[in-house]
């Protein structure tokens, strides 16, 4: 358990050579020094977080077919920021950051506007994300909508 | 340095006094055999699993809308993810393969006899919990193959009569494997499998640190025949191929 006991309990003859003894504890030691370093070392980097913390999600499921009535909208997850997803009354999907450009409020569909709104200081979008009322001072990034089997996939082009 | 902390602490409450049955055991040189190893080699897997686990759970997140990209981002963006992941995921077959190959081992020498039943009982209980643990882990990067694989486990678990049907319903948290499954699934895995085996470990080591490691029966009649012929009794296990000597010696006290 303690090294210095069992050292004691070495004769003085038997440890002849202390450099060599002292050769061999530093191979040893180095050795298992360096297998700790190599275990430790790639924890360490684990745990440190990524530049980007953000899943980097480029694609989620949005909602399924049928979740929708046309002419209306709903707002989903993509990764930590909502998106909102309309149904159009020609029957197309539309999809597009909920987040407004103005002060980062989450919109929703105006099925009596046919447009997105941000109810907090009344901006509007059209169905491309455009602003074109209200404090908005930029578009919503828009998304590309895949209808996969029953999922209605979204999908953001990389790196945007 | 050392030295003073067990000092300080036999003076409180009997260090010493306390770990004095772990300093002394009997080792049995008998058939000094590779198949000895299994059951430290298991729980050695357990503690890398504990290990990487819990880094895992730094980066996964156990929700059907994130945990295949959480998996992806584990294995792509974070530094050693892949390795950490990697660990994980091998660690658990091989210590599944270690377990049941430790416990073919006590099988076959009948060390499950007495004084040991209840060893060999909780030990089948952690070969269990094992089979559990691999089964609820392979859920939880949310692919197809662990989708179809757990709605096809879980409908095996239907076809036990009478609560059949209840039994599946708990399993996956509904009729269907859904993210409630996977919800389910991840809280067994990480929270309620991980408590029960801690548990049952400490009692499964407790009892062998108790009773010492079994000598196979056959060794054990040869000793008490002080005139017995000093040579193998052919048995099914490759504990017997002969040592240097040949002759069986009664077994080691390893001190440290």
């Amino acid at each position: 358990m303690c090294p210095k006991d069992s050292a004691a309990q070495v004769p003085r003859e038997v440890a002849q050579s202390p450099v060599r003894r002292r050769f061999a504890e530093f191979l040893l030691g180095g050795g298992l020094l360096a297998s700790a370093i190599s275990f430790l070392y790639p924890i360490l980097r684990y745990l440190v977080p990524p530049a980007q913390p953000d899943l980097g999600t480029d694609s989620v499921v949005a909602g399924r077919v049928g979740d929708l009535r046309r002419n209306s909208g709903k707002v989903f997850r993509f990764g930590n920021r909502p998106g909102i997803l309309v149904l159009t009354e020609n029957g197309d999907y539309k999809a597009m950051s909920g987040v407004c450009t103005h002060l980062n409020c989450t919109v929703q569909y105006r099925p009596d506007l046919r447009q997105v709104w941000c109810a907090c200081h009344n901006g509007f979008y059209d169905l491309n994300g455009r602003n074109v009322a209200g404090p908005p001072p930029r578009p919503l990034e828009l998304y590309e909508v895949h209808v996969r089997g029953e999922e209605i996939v979204v999908d953001r082009r990389r790196g945007a | 340095m050392l030295a003073r902390v067990r000092d300080w602490l036999d003076e409180r409450f009997g260090w010493d006094e306390l770990i004095a049955p772990l300093r002394k055991k009997t080792v049995p040189v008998h058939r000094y055999s590779h198949w000895y190893f299994l059951g430290g080699i298991t729980l050695f897997l357990f503690l890398i699993q504990v290990g990487t686990g819990i880094l895992l759970l730094l980066y996964y997140r156990p929700s059907a809308n994130e945990a295949f990209e959480s998996v992806q981002y584990i294995m792509t963006r974070v530094e050693f993810g892949w390795l950490v992941r990697s660990i994980h995921s091998w660690a658990g077959n091989l210590m599944i393969l270690t377990a049941f190959a430790h416990m073919f081992s006590v099988l076959f020498l009948r060390a499950y006899r007495k004084p040991r039943e209840l060893t060999w009982v909780s030990g089948m209980l952690l070969l269990f919990l094992a089979l559990g643990f691999g089964f609820s882990g392979y859920l939880l990067p949310w692919n197809t193959l662990a989708f179809f694989a757990i709605k096809v486990g879980t409908e095996v678990a239907g076809q036990v009569p009478l609560i059949g049907k209840w039994l599946v319903v708990f399993l996956r948290g509904g009729e269907e494997v859904t993210g409630a499954t996977l919800t389910r699934f991840f809280g067994f895995h990480v929270a309620l499998l991980p408590g029960i085996t801690t548990l049952l470990i400490a009692l499964h080591l407790a009892l062998v640190q108790r009773f010492g490691i079994s000598v196979p029966r056959s060794l054990e009649a040869q000793w008490l025949r002080p005139s017995a012929r000093r040579h193998q009794a052919g048995m099914v296990f490759p504990f017997h191929v002969p040592n240097a000597e040949g002759a069986p010696r009664k077994g080691l006290v390893h001190r440290w």
